[in-house]
């Protein structure tokens, strides 16, 4: 078990996590927004970890090359997708909730 | 009265078409052999030759590309035409109903409108997003023949570039509009490119769609050369054919509806 | 015959999604989930050998979703019932 293959198990796991958490957020969120908000998470930020990990792995070979455009395109595609549905949600009035306090007593 | 009678004696008489026409079908369908079978031609011993035999037949690397382009480039031709057909037919449908006039101000936005989409990073996003995509589908076109692609993927991810020009509007116009029939005409045009590669070698002393005989080819005439030239130009009618409908029936729909909201 | 696990996983989500459009309520639900649908059998084309066929179902999924969408648009009267039980 060399370095790269600790780093590399690493970084996947932490990826894993992340995609772990934002499918659980999607479904146990009760507002819209912050369905997104855990939707968005997976995709950029589980990307990172993930193309890290497994670019460490491949070493600069042609492989490693191709992963790292995969990523690139993947981050720069889908947050726009994200943010066309946060905007149409707001332009369509649709309301952000917030908590009723005051019949908890 | 007489409405409801007649409309009964149309539905009648269409059920009646529908279950002559379902029953010959199960009848001649019986003839065809028996899914999995061990005798047919394509189990026994035609897979064999494909497989064994492409890559030194056609030059071709993509195993997939060769049995669909070379070996069985008459079947390919006559689903380029269904496809047309299928074209054809979606603007024969609606083709009865008025062309709605959008108003042209309203694809290019001004700086205070209140479109839904209008803003400056969706801008700024889709001008690096959609050249991309137009390279890339051009890129699958000219390397089906090695890797992954061919003709069919290229057209549909051309036609994905103008889908997604067209619905997301912009602050000018970038892309210019395609009417409906001039997408048709393309369309067209890309199966009579395919029937012209088809006759070329007939001009030279072979038959319909044989490759070895093609007038001229890259490489100084070798069997490599001819096959690549034959393909390439199969494939580029197949991706006008494909690229053509898609515009077409996008167009066709939304010239001739109001939405909404 | 054996089926391996991952095939089996991705059989059994493409029945349950086949379940989910027939009996949904919203019409334009079952679409995006129609979206969905396409997507696993693109996964179980990947695992099973076909490059070819699944780079071919991911670009012609989203192309008739989007031509689904327009369609359900462009009708005026969509006849939504669960708003009104």
């Amino acid at each position: 078990m060399g370095i790269k293959e600790i780093l590399t198990v690493i970084f996947l796991s932490l990826g894993f996590i992340c995609f772990i958490a934002s499918a659980v957020g999607v479904f146990r969120m009760k507002d819209f927004y912050c369905r997104l908000h855990a939707a968005g998470v997976s995709e950029s930020a589980g990307l990172i970890l993930c193309s890290t990990g497994l670019f460490i792995y491949e070493g600069l070979t042609m492989t490693g090359i191709k992963i790292f455009a995969v990523f690139l395109a993947v981050f720069i595609a889908s947050p726009i997708g994200t943010h066309i549905i946060a905007k149409v949600a707001y332009k369509q009035s649709l309301q952000v909730e917030t908590a009723e306090e005051k019949e908890a007593d | 009265m007489k409405k409801s009678n007649s409309n009964k004696k149309l539905a009648a008489g269409l059920i009646a078409i529908i279950i002559l026409v379902g029953a010959s079908a199960l009848k001649i369908g019986s003839f065809l052999p028996v899914i999995g079978a061990q005798d047919t031609p394509a189990n026994s011993y035609l897979s064999e030759y494909y497989i064994s035999h492409a890559v030194e037949d056609t030059a071709s690397h993509n195993i997939v590309t060769a049995v669909l382009a070379d070996y069985r480039g008459f079947d390919t031709l006559f689903e380029t035409c269904v496809l047309f057909l299928s074209g054809i037919t979606a603007v024969m449908i609606l083709s009865t109903k008025k062309k709605i006039s959008h108003d042209k101000t309203i694809r290019t936005i001004n700086d205070n409108s209140e479109h839904i989409f209008s803003s400056n990073i969706m801008d700024a996003a889709f001008r690096i997003v959609v050249p991309i995509i137009l390279i890339y589908g051009i890129y699958v076109l000219i390397h089906g023949e090695i890797s992954l692609g061919g003709g069919f993927q290229a057209g549909a991810l051309l036609a994905c570039a103008y889908l997604l020009d067209r619905i997301i509007p912009s602050f000018q116009m970038r892309v210019k509009h395609i009417t409906d029939e001039i997408a048709l005409i393309t369309a067209g045009t890309g199966a009579l490119f395919y029937v012209i590669t088809g006759i070329l070698p007939m001009l030279n002393g072979g038959n319909f769609l044989e490759f070895n005989k093609l007038p001229f080819g890259s490489g100084a005439g070798d069997i490599a050369g001819l096959h690549s030239t034959g393909i390439l130009m199969i494939e580029i009618g197949v991706t006008l054919c494909v690229m053509g409908i898609i515009i077409t029936i996008l167009e066709v729909v939304l010239e001739r509806t109001d939405f909404d909201d | 015959m054996p089926i391996l696990l991952l095939e089996g996983l991705l059989l059994l989500a493409m029945i349950s999604i086949a379940i989910a459009i027939i009996f949904g309520k919203n019409l334009l639900a079952a679409t995006i989930i129609y979206c969905g649908f396409s997507f696993s059998a693109m996964l179980l084309y990947t695992i099973v050998g076909a490059a070819d066929v699944a780079f071919t179902e991911a670009i012609i999924g989203t192309i008739s979703t989007v031509y689904f969408i327009i369609a359900i648009k462009s009708i005026k009267n969509r006849g939504e019932h669960d708003e009104k039980k």
